[in-house]
């Protein structure tokens, strides 16, 4: 690798030949090699020793120290100091480097005619800019004892006083942090989990979680590294247990209201004004209180009206001979049928086998205009689930029915005409809009006609009335 | 009628509960059956008792559990009419086993008996008569007056009268530029305006009805009043004459209301008739009875088993001494024993 001191003689000696005859110029010659190379050795050693003896201090390792005196240099640099009798060539100035003149700054800190090419110092500047970056970012990641190593070798590797500078100062922080943690002779992980639990115990303790206090208490107190710790421990577990202890929050193991009581005393107040105007309510608003009230709101928000059609589920059959799908199939006509009746009694002129006016058309008209429509539906048969929730939320009629056979009245006697117990539910999701029961006479459990008419009719009859 | 008032109206016409109209529905149904088993010839009596019975049960539990519904109390006014001309008959056909109440000294020509269901009739009627509802109003008025005149105690025949006086002509529905168009681009009349045709025609056969009825009450004040003479008697049976004339010939009224107008005209004017047989006593009763009979039979013949009729018709086969002829006709009105 050339130096500046090399380069300027072999200038010198070119210089030489240019202008000296041959005898002269082996004299020439001579004196001129011997006279620069001492120059060149001279001027190396002293230019040397003084760029390192400006930046170094004192206080350097004894294997630091060089023939040319005490120095800071790179290893390195201490092997070209030591190095620097045996020969130095005048080498040209790395600024006049044809690669590097721009990006290779100039580095007036290297010690002898080290013979380093282009390639290898911008190597050497590439690796002490990443450890530089390294060194910040462990920095910024709270790394402290990694930081402080990448700070050190950073010192070690600077090549001016301002990186030198820079480094120092870095390794000072780096080591001030790692301090706090290693004075109470802990890592960094353990301070931290040291500190979370502590807070957690404040957190519980705040909030009134006595219990859970305690146990974290607890935990610090395991965990604590010196008196201090120990102390603040040790006073925040005899609070909790204090606590714990109490004849309350023992009962409130089995009646927590008691907990609540002693823990938050206003929260626990309105609940239980709440709660007793929820009790009270019925007394004075009537019905189920608020309760029902709210219920109704609920009901009067999420529930259409019942103005369109309903379906018919599948009834239940309540006693074992109960005609349950007769009564199904029988529906839709009672409701046909009861249609059918309502118009003729409004096209009537007259009533019935009197001759008394019928009702006036235009109030039959009136009346009949609102009448839904009721569709029978096996809803057995479906058992999707979404077809099942859609007909939830729904109108539906749910129905059972019942055939209660009649009794004679005396032994022997002739057996009274029984009954067709019929239930109907008009709902719609959760809510039941109407309750119908009818118990109409039927000579069988085949005569579901009447029932399944009687059903019917007050299914119209809610439609109609959910108008108003 | 404005949008606003039409909506009161229905909103008050409503039923209050579907209970109330099941109820009500379970009435009508058996009201009609018992009306198709009237109609036969030789009708089932258990049936038409239950039937009867059922309809004013329901309708008596609809008026007692939902009082503000106006169309039940109608129909239990209705009903208790129904069940009161079954115990007319029922009493018509006790005259029948007792041939003593028959011979002519004792013979009356109407049983005269306290009719509790007729005066509870006429109080619902009176009720409804003032239900704000003009429609509703209107024909309650009028079957009032017909209570009156079927019960005919103190003063019945005047509070009739004054009640038909204030009957109003019917109104025919005017179409508006709206509807015309409406039915012309649609082909068919609207609900609407169908719903107003027939109101027009009831209005106007109600009105027929109404003269009918009143032309019923003249004669019958005329054949008590001495003073009034046989001139004003007469003129009621022109009257009722010119009347059924004019239902034969109004062309507006579809057939099957024009048949019971005539039917109710007819019967009307054979009760009128079968009265004056007992007024006019003399050579000139059967006569009169006749008369009377073929009147009825008029009347049956619009309108076959029409109780009304054939009630009337028993009586003057009982005043003629037909019994059998008698028992027939209550037969069908009271169903085979």
């Amino acid at each position: 690798m050339l130096t500046n001191q090399d380069f300027q003689g072999w200038e010198l000696l070119s210089i030489f030949f240019s202008v000296s005859k041959t005898r002269l110029r082996m004299q020439a010659l001579l004196c001129a090699f011997v006279f620069c190379g001492s120059a060149s050795i001279l001027a190396g050693t002293v230019a040397d020793h003084d760029a390192c003896t400006s930046s170094c201090t004192p206080a350097t390792s004894s294997s630091d120290t060089s023939p040319a005196g005490q120095c800071c240099c790179s290893v390195l640099q201490k092997a070209q100091h030591s190095g620097g009798s045996q020969g130095h060539k005048p080498q040209p100035p790395v600024g006049s480097c044809p690669n590097k003149k721009k990006t290779v700054p100039d580095h007036p800190s290297v010690c002898g005619p080290e013979k380093r090419t282009c390639a290898e110092l911008a190597k050497e500047d590439s690796e002490y800019v990443a450890l530089g970056e390294e060194a910040k970012y462990e920095e910024s990641q709270q790394h402290w004892d990694v930081a402080q190593g990448k700070y050190l070798e950073l010192v070690k590797r600077a090549r001016n006083e301002q990186e030198r500078k820079s480094a120092v100062e870095g390794y000072t922080r780096a080591t001030n942090k790692a301090k706090r943690c290693t004075a109470v002779s802990h890592s960094c992980a353990e301070q931290s989990e040291f500190e979370a639990i502590e807070t957690d115990a404040r957190n519980e303790e705040t909030a009134k979680r006595w219990d859970l206090a305690q146990s974290r208490y607890l935990e610090v107190l395991k965990k604590a590294r010196n008196d201090d710790e120990r102390t603040h421990a040790r006073s925040g577990y005899s609070r909790a247990a204090e606590k714990t202890g109490s004849w309350w929050w023992l009962w409130g193991r089995y009646f927590p209201p008691i907990r609540w009581w002693y823990t938050c005393h206003l929260a626990t107040l309105v609940a239980l004004l709440i709660l007793i105007g929820i009790l009270v309510s019925p007394k004075i608003l009537g019905g189920t209180g608020i309760v029902g009230w709210t219920g109704k709101v609920l009901q009067k928000i999420v529930m259409p009206r019942f103005s369109g059609r309903a379906r018919v589920i599948a009834p239940v059959g309540l006693t074992a001979n109960s005609q349950a799908q007769l009564f199904a199939a029988q529906l839709p006509h009672g409701v046909e049928e009861v249609r059918a009746r309502w118009r003729r009694a409004g096209l009537s002129f007259l009533s019935g086998t009197t001759s008394l006016l019928s009702v006036p058309s235009s109030l039959a008209d009136q009346i009949s205009s609102e009448f839904p429509e009721i569709k029978g539906v096996n809803l057995g048969k479906f058992l999707a689930f979404l077809f099942l929730l859609s007909r939830y939320f729904s109108w539906r009629v749910e129905s059972q029915v019942a055939f209660c056979p009649g009794l004679p009245s005396a032994p022997n006697g002739p057996t009274a005409s029984g009954r067709m117990r019929s239930y109907a539910s008009l709902r719609w999701g959760w809510f039941t809009r109407e309750i119908i029961r009818i118990a109409p006479r039927a000579s069988d459990q085949n005569d579901v006609d009447v029932a399944a008419y009687g059903v019917a009719a007050r299914i119209l009859g809610a439609a109609q009335r959910s108008w108003r | 009628m404005s949008l606003k008032q039409k909506r009161s109206l229905v909103e008050r016409i409503r039923f209050s509960a579907p209970e109330s109209f099941g109820l009500f529905m379970d009435a009508l149904r058996e009201l009609q059956i018992y009306e198709d088993e009237a109609s036969k010839s030789e009708p089932d009596r258990d049936r038409l008792k239950s039937n009867l019975e059922v309809a004013l049960e329901s309708l008596e539990n609809c008026y007692v559990s939902f009082p503000s519904d106006l169309l039940p109390r109608y129909y239990l006014g209705i009903t208790l009419a129904m069940q009161n001309q079954r115990d007319y008959a029922e009493e018509i056909w006790k005259r029948q086993a007792d041939p003593q109440s028959l011979v002519p000294g004792n013979f009356t020509p109407f049983p005269r008996l306290p009719w509790p269901l007729l005066d509870r009739a006429i109080s619902l009627f009176d009720e409804l008569s003032g239900c704000g509802i003009p429609e509703l109003e209107v024909s309650a008025k009028f079957n009032l007056a017909q209570m009156y005149v079927r019960r005919d105690k103190n003063g019945d025949l005047d509070k009739a009268k004054s009640l038909l006086n204030s009957s109003q002509q019917a109104q025919k529905y005017i179409t508006t530029a709206w509807e015309q168009a409406g039915q012309r681009f649609l082909g068919i009349a609207s609900e609407a305006l169908r719903t107003a045709q027939r109101t027009y025609v009831e209005g106007l056969a109600r009105r027929f009805q109404e003269r009918t009825l009143m032309a019923t009450v003249q004669g019958r004040l005329a054949m008590r009043n001495s003073g009034a003479g046989l001139d004003s008697y007469n003129l009621s049976k022109v009257e009722l004459a010119r009347v059924r004339d004019e239902i034969d010939g109004d062309v507006e009224i579809p057939v099957h209301i024009r048949h019971d107008l005539l039917a109710d005209s007819w019967t009307k004017s054979g009760r009128l008739v079968y009265e004056e047989a007992f007024i006019e006593p003399g050579a000139t009763k059967e006569e009169t009875l006749r008369q009377a009979e073929s009147d009825l039979r008029e009347a049956l013949m619009y309108k076959r088993n029409w109780i009304p009729a054939q009630t009337y018709l028993a009586q003057v086969f009982q005043a003629e001494g037909n019994l059998p002829a008698a028992a027939e006709q209550l037969q069908s009105i009271l169903g085979k024993h």
